[in-house]
């Protein structure tokens, strides 16, 4: 099969526009809850499927349980939004949400439920800037959150994309003072190439002047 | 427009956003222009051709905006830095504020914006 096509110039332009997403999403965020994010530079590249699955289970095998937060988002540009963090993350992001939170240990349901709220905000909030930026509008799914271990490996049902080439986003994020590091993936379907094309084409003109 | 400002150094590592704003400042007047993709290039440009303005991105591969800002205001206490950043968190504000940024533009940077930011930078500059 052959690659889907967008120009180098085009993915380095979504390169920025997810850069300007996620910093304003981030900025977002901290009107809502008190956390400093610091930012890595981002990537995007087109993946094929077993690109995005090495991808995942390398960062498996390097930091062991990790949990998975997935949402998919629908519209003119759409795919699954993908919060990677460390399996212990819910216990450490609880007083995120919950500032009055006395420490004691969670229970498991808490501890999921924390996850899920963190993930939908930045999901959420990352897609809903890089749609605006788009000049689109997405709607979402509800998350759900997998936990994989090195001795599971990723299970074909849990492989998060289903087309062959796949738009993927990636940047990489540290909660300050948390010791929570993690990275956001946003995977986009290749039928979505001839929309994202024109809507890129738009955005330089329109963002830029 | 140039008056006082003659040379700006341009340190981003997103080429397009290089690219962009080299055609948004050349529509704006004759300015000699250097790029460099990340903060230590930048600094090493800094230092050979001490720039009259500086648009700096803080998130960036090798050296990032923050600690490259701190080691142009060490050499040069008077450079003007604009810091060009996505990373628009009041925290992040607040750090390159007390590190000597002149003013902290959100991206993507409009040209109109760009025009405003050099005018303003001439009549700090006496022009």
């Amino acid at each position: 099969m052959t690659p889907p096509q967008l120009s180098a110039e085009e993915l380095e332009l979504l390169h920025e526009l997810i850069n300007i997403a996620f910093g304003r999403a981030v900025a977002d965020l901290q009107h809502l809850i008190d956390i400093f994010v610091v930012l890595r530079p981002p990537e995007a590249d087109l993946f094929d499927a077993h690109r995005v699955r090495a991808l995942l289970e390398e960062h498996i095998a390097r930091f062991g349980d990790t949990a998975f937060i997935e949402q998919p988002f629908y519209g003119d540009f759409r795919g699954k939004g993908l919060l990677v963090l460390p399996g212990g993350a819910g216990r450490d992001l609880i007083s995120i949400l919950d500032p009055e939170y006395d420490g004691t240990a969670p229970s498991k349901v808490l501890e999921e439920e924390t996850l899920l709220e963190v993930g939908n905000i930045l999901i959420g909030a990352c897609i809903g800037q890089l749609s605006e930026l788009l000049d689109t509008h997405s709607t979402y799914a509800p998350p759900r959150v997998i936990h994989l271990t090195p001795e599971e490996g990723i299970r074909e049902e849990d492989l998060f994309t289903n087309g062959s080439f796949s738009l993927v986003l990636r940047t990489s994020f540290e909660f300050e003072h948390r010791n929570v590091e993690g990275f956001l993936l946003l995977i986009s379907e290749s039928t979505t190439f001839t929309w994202l094309r024109e809507a890129l084409a738009l955005a330089l003109e329109r963002l830029f002047g | 427009m140039p008056g006082p400002i003659h040379s700006i150094l341009i340190v981003d590592d997103s080429t397009i956003v290089r690219r962009v704003m080299r055609r948004q400042l050349e529509a704006l007047g004759d300015f000699a222009l250097y790029e460099a993709v990340n903060g230590a290039e930048g600094v090493a440009l800094y230092m050979e051709h001490r720039p009259d303005l500086v648009f700096l991105d803080l998130t960036m591969p090798v050296m990032g905006g923050e600690e490259a800002l701190a080691l142009i205001r060490a050499h040069d206490p008077t450079a003007l830095v604009v810091v060009a950043t996505a990373d628009v968190q009041r925290g992040s504000r607040e750090r390159v504020e007390a590190a000597g940024a002149w003013r902290m533009l959100p991206k993507p940077i409009h040209a109109d914006v760009l025009s405003t930011t050099l005018a303003s930078a001439y009549a700090l500059l006496g022009g």
